[in-house]
């Protein structure tokens, strides 16, 4: 029996939306595009309470950071200026192709999130730029860390009655960025996606992210990968080790989608391009300068 | 999807409001068949096929996901809302004109999005048009021809707009 909604309730700001959620945490449920509660098929009965209207949809960027609240749609992201313009371009690169055009419309990013379908885009990219994630319920707010959010489903990381209302990104200007993904079309659900990110030091990788999703249950940054990129210059055979590595300390799962040992072979391939992408734009940088 | 009990929408079809007695998990897609408004397609009910495309506010959307509710106070176009056979949209014009259609069942949604693009911008680049119509699948004549009816479609409304030609009418009874 699939998800039966009793009662609709469109709240006008988020102060009326969190004690909504507050009231009946147990029956009642955020709605954000409503693409999963159309989906779902638990047997549940909910009270919806709609956040189109709470306001918490704006992009904006302030003196440190890149905001995107919880309820502007993959869709808003894509085609905002400020997201084109942070690191690279790469969020925008990696987000338009999450899905098709209307239903990156449906996707917002609080739902992409909480909801965290291994496939799901945001989440890489958010771990992989020093994403922070904001929730609020009546009583609280707190903030963390993107890493730490999605070490476990984020649906269990949320206290009764609270909600996402905002990532943030720190701006990084030296940071480069690239991403990779692998599906049967440009905007298919994704069976392999890569997101790395370093910041060049003399020409060497300093600080780097590199992080593995959609052939793992949860997004997952590979500490080996990581530390071997650690001081190295990059390059076809840094970048082909570094995937190869990655490879053999990533639990990679096998679907109706792809196999384990399909995603083996392909990923190590991933992690080169995605590396070598980043360096090259690491090149562009100092050329452009 | 099971619903509760039954929520007021008020909203816009084809230039007409509606005030309609909806469950609060109906799907739009659902509520327009239900009033008439069979040009909308519900095909895979998944988001995969596009078939079920409507406009709301003058952008395309999956129908078969998006929950009634959230079209309050929206205006909501289907491919009603174009034109009919006596006085068909430009946009109709050239998909028959370029024969990219076969079985019919993903047109409407291919038209409404079509439409949508050359509101967008009146000289869409072909990846452009690649990625607006990338939500819409067709399995019968493949997506050449429709190609080709979307840059027949941009001729057609760049010779409206340069002879100020009237929009067609709104659908006669009949033709629904």
């Amino acid at each position: 029996m699939p998800v039966t909604v009793t009662d609709y309730l469109r709240p006008s700001s988020l102060k009326e939306a969190l004690a909504l959620l507050a009231e009946d945490p147990a029956k009642t449920i955020a709605v954000g595009g409503g693409i999963s509660v159309v989906l779902s098929g638990a047997p549940r009965r909910v009270r919806a309470v709609d956040l189109q209207h709470t306001g918490i949809n704006e992009i904006k960027k302030t003196k440190d950071e890149l905001c995107l609240g919880a309820m502007a749609s993959l869709d808003d992201l894509v085609k905002s200026p400020l997201c084109g313009k942070f690191a690279g371009g790469v969020l925008c690169e990696g987000l338009r192709t999450a899905a098709t055009e209307p239903i990156r419309r449906l996707i917002t990013v609080g739902g992409n999130i909480v909801q965290c379908y291994y496939w799901a885009t945001l989440p890489p990219l958010l771990i992989a730029l020093d994403g922070r994630v904001h929730l609020r319920s009546v009583e609280h707010r707190r903030t963390v860390k993107a890493s730490e959010f999605f070490a476990r489903p984020p649906m269990r990381q949320l206290d009764r009655g609270e909600l996402i209302t905002e990532v943030s990104f720190p701006l990084l200007p030296k940071r480069v960025a690239a991403f990779e993904k692998l599906a049967k079309t440009s905007n298919d659900y994704a069976l392999i996606h890569v997101v790395v990110s370093y910041v060049p030091k003399r020409g060497k990788v300093s600080d780097a992210r590199v992080v593995v999703a959609a052939c793992t249950n949860l997004p997952v940054r590979c500490a080996e990968v990581e530390s071997y990129l650690e001081g190295q210059t990059i390059n076809f055979a840094v970048a082909k080790e570094a995937g190869q590595l990655a490879t053999h300390h990533v639990k990679l799962r096998g679907d109706f989608r792809a196999s384990s040992e399909y995603r083996r072979r392909v990923l190590p391939v991933l992690v080169q391009r995605a590396l070598l992408k980043a360096a090259k734009k690491q090149d562009d940088f100092i050329t452009n300068r | 999807m099971m619903t509760g009990g039954p929520m007021q929408l008020n909203v816009r079809i084809n230039g007409v409001a509606h005030s309609l007695e909806i469950s609060p998990g109906a799907v739009l897609g659902d509520v327009l068949r239900r009033l008439g408004y069979t040009g909308t397609k519900m095909g895979c009910r998944e988001g995969h096929c596009g078939s079920c495309m409507v406009l709301v506010n003058g952008k395309p959307f999956n129908s078969c996901l998006l929950l009634a509710a959230k079209v309050e106070g929206a205006e909501v176009t289907t491919i009603e809302g174009l034109g009919d056979v006596r006085n068909p949209h430009p946009v109709q014009e050239a998909f028959v004109e370029a024969g990219a259609v076969q079985c019919g069942f993903c047109t409407p949604g291919m038209v409404l999005v079509t439409k949508a693009l050359l509101e967008e911008t009146n000289h869409p680049s072909e990846e452009r048009v690649r990625e607006a119509l990338s939500g819409n699948l067709c399995r019968c004549p493949g997506y050449v021809k429709i190609f080709e009816a979307v840059k027949l479609a941009e001729l057609k409304l760049a010779k409206r707009s340069t002879n100020g030609k009237a929009q067609p009418g709104r659908p006669s009874k009949k033709s629904r």
